[in-house]
């Protein structure tokens, strides 16, 4: 309870990181603009962003604001609560955003430290707009080759379940 | 019709009415499942949480791909009963998908058109 004001300890911070959803228009000035913006909000307000990155176009899994598609930016950064409610309500007057979420990913960072760690290219906008979904997923670790018959829990553990699926 | 009747409330309706087979109060999945040839006839598999076996898979809203394995085709959350993830795992699966649809990376329900 004491402690925080009194000792001068290591600046600690919170590492967030917001994932937005630009509309399918947005070509590669907008997401340079929307970086921009939100490194802007980030630095004035005494944050330190961590890593930029554009998974370009993807899908929707459902329509926003009759948009079947988005362009997706994912920003983490450090900073503190206060800074991520300015950096929202920035995110909310821009038009071309569809949606956004901030994830609290980890508590009480060490600020200069982990700024330390951070590198040029990780805060730089490489890959811009491209469609993503033309990317084959790529295998994910633990799953790949399990076969489906190992994991595939309806068929497996409850054959007598149904889930909804077609069955013929 | 070829689909088979829906049925609104899920999953656990799935054995009553059929000698109770789901229902041996071995709900959580937690007791040894082998050697029950009784009436089903058929042999259950051990069930072992995947994220338990292998600390390498990292549960992750950011990976749709992963976690589809763990919602229904139309896009409910399979239970751990089923899915056999323990329970701080499948607390941790659940919150993933919710994030993911919440940015669209995966869908609240998906409608047969």
């Amino acid at each position: 309870m004491s402690d925080a004001v009194a000792t001068p300890g290591p600046r600690l911070a919170r590492e967030y990181e917001t994932v937005v959803i630009l509309r399918s228009e947005t070509d590669d000035d907008g997401v340079e603009k929307i970086n921009t913006r939100v490194a802007g909000v980030i630095e004035k307000n005494g944050g330190g962003l961590v890593t930029v990155d554009v998974w370009g176009k993807k899908k929707l899994a459902y329509p926003i604001k009759h948009d079947v598609k988005g362009v997706y930016c994912y920003f983490k950064y450090l900073a503190e609560s206060k800074m991520v409610a300015e950096l929202e309500r920035n995110l909310r007057m821009w038009d071309e955003i569809l949606k956004y979420q901030t994830v609290r990913v980890e508590d009480d960072v060490d600020f200069a430290a982990k700024m330390a760690t951070v590198l040029p290219e990780h805060v730089t906008l490489r890959k811009k707009v491209a469609d993503a979904d033309d990317i084959p997923a790529t295998p994910v670790p633990g799953f790949e080759e399990d076969d489906e018959e190992e994991f595939d829990p309806i068929a497996d553990l409850a054959p007598d379940v149904d889930l909804g699926r077609d069955k013929e | 019709m070829p689909r088979m009747e829906k049925r609104e409330g899920g999953y656990g309706g799935g054995g009553g009415g059929r000698g109770g087979r789901d229902r041996d109060g071995d709900r959580d999945g937690r007791g040894e499942r082998g050697g029950r040839g009784g009436k089903g006839g058929r042999p259950q598999r051990r069930k072992v949480c995947r994220f338990c076996a292998d600390n390498k898979i990292r549960i992750d809203y950011k990976d749709p791909h992963m976690l589809r394995y763990f919602i229904t085709e139309r896009g409910k959350i399979i239970p751990r009963r089923i899915s056999a993830n323990c329970a701080k795992h499948q607390r941790k699966v659940s919150e993933a998908i919710k994030r993911a649809r919440t940015i669209a990376l995966m869908p609240f329900t998906v409608t047969g058109q």
